[in-house]
């Protein structure tokens, strides 16, 4: 690895670790407490849902960053993946809407939700929501919530692009995807803590932010469409 | 509802706004990208193409300076994007002297999913000291 190698991965990491703490916890955090305030009923530790959702999240800002990166193009990957990234958004909104409303009691359950619209996209997060098995749900969830539309990692993709290759551009993207594993990771921990700790009025009022939260992902990701 | 759970819940609340109201902070009056010749500040042109300008696709930057003295004969430009109230990492690109007092460069900007659509654009000289900077907004 050349000096010019080396620093590119140390920016890239210190970006991961600065954008994490600032822009990745404001956009994405509430995505992570979401799912890691739930009250889970499966096995496994909520340090072992973190890993596993954080390891998802890397492989995936990886892969992207060894596609552009070997294509030597970030609009020829990203400019066709937008409108599906968008979607994706949408739909995580709906589901953290759900769970929101779910943990705030205003409805019986989002898995009964999801149970009486079985469309393809809301069946797809009924796999990765009432899944039993801890691996698969955690890193499939985390596999799948790497592809939500997120501006710093374009940016980082569009240096990837640059990078001079598939593993230069898979190495960038996977040191700022280990950058930002921190701030993620401490969201999740201190979203699932509080989750178990709080009771009652609180508990279902931290819900209610969450439904919160997933409404104005809903509202960004059609804004996206609607070219607002 | 005790005092602690009171204090939790006005936490929460504040955490809630803050999450939700961070990507919406603005900064200055932006000037119009599209309108024909770009934008200048100080003698200092910047203009981007295609028009009209987008996001998520390869543009080319531009810059004309009408005093050349303000940068070393034949050295190149640095263009550096951000985004005013949210880190959108570094988006640097070079700018190329292409004939006295022009530069020229490819590069994107990515789209913001909050919305935010302006963005800062620092010229830099060759000592990374800002000699001009513009605000516009992409679509």
């Amino acid at each position: 690895m050349t000096g010019l190698q080396a620093a590119d991965l140390t920016m890239a990491l210190t970006a991961g670790l600065l954008g994490g703490l600032g822009h990745c916890s404001g956009m994405c955090g509430p995505i992570v407490a979401a799912f890691s305030m739930r009250r889970e009923e499966d096995k496994g530790s909520s340090l072992a849902r973190a890993v596993l959702y954080n390891a998802g999240r890397v492989t995936t800002y990886t892969l992207l960053g060894a596609l552009v990166g070997g294509l030597g193009s970030f609009v020829a990957v990203a400019a066709p993946m937008e409108g599906a990234q968008y979607a994706l958004m949408t739909a995580t909104g709906a589901i953290m809407a759900a769970m929101g409303l779910s943990i705030a009691g205003a409805i019986s359950g989002a898995t009964a939700l999801l149970e009486r619209h079985n469309a393809a996209v809301l069946g797809v997060a009924r796999s990765l929501l009432v899944s039993r098995h801890i691996i698969i749900k955690y890193l499939a969830l985390g596999l799948v919530l790497g592809l939500l539309p997120c501006g710093l990692s374009y940016t980082m993709l569009i240096g990837a692009a640059g990078s001079g290759g598939l593993l230069p551009g898979a190495l960038r993207m996977l040191a700022f995807g280990l950058g930002t594993v921190p701030a993620m990771f401490l969201i999740g921990m201190l979203a699932g803590g509080a989750g178990n700790i709080m009771r009652g009025r609180l508990y279902r009022a931290g819900g209610a932010v969450v439904a919160l939260m997933g409404l104005v992902y809903v509202y960004r990701g059609l804004a996206y469409y609607a070219g607002l | 509802m005790s005092k602690r759970d009171l204090i939790s819940a006005i936490s929460v609340i504040v955490i809630s706004l803050v999450i939700v109201l961070y990507p919406s902070q603005k900064g200055p009056r932006p000037c119009d990208i599209n309108q024909k010749g770009g934008c200048t500040v100080s003698g200092v042109t910047f203009s981007i193409e295609p028009r009209p300008v987008r996001a998520m696709r390869e543009n080319v930057f531009r810059v004309k300076l009408a005093n050349q003295s303000l940068v070393p004969e034949n050295s190149d430009l640095a263009l550096h994007l951000t985004m005013p109230g949210m880190d959108m990492g570094t988006n640097r690109m070079r700018l190329k002297n292409i004939q006295p007092g022009w530069y020229s460069g490819k590069g994107v900007i990515p789209r913001c999913p909050s919305g935010n659509k302006l963005w800062r654009a620092s010229i830099l000289d060759i000592s990374a000291r800002e000699i001009a900077a513009f605000h516009f907004e992409v679509e």
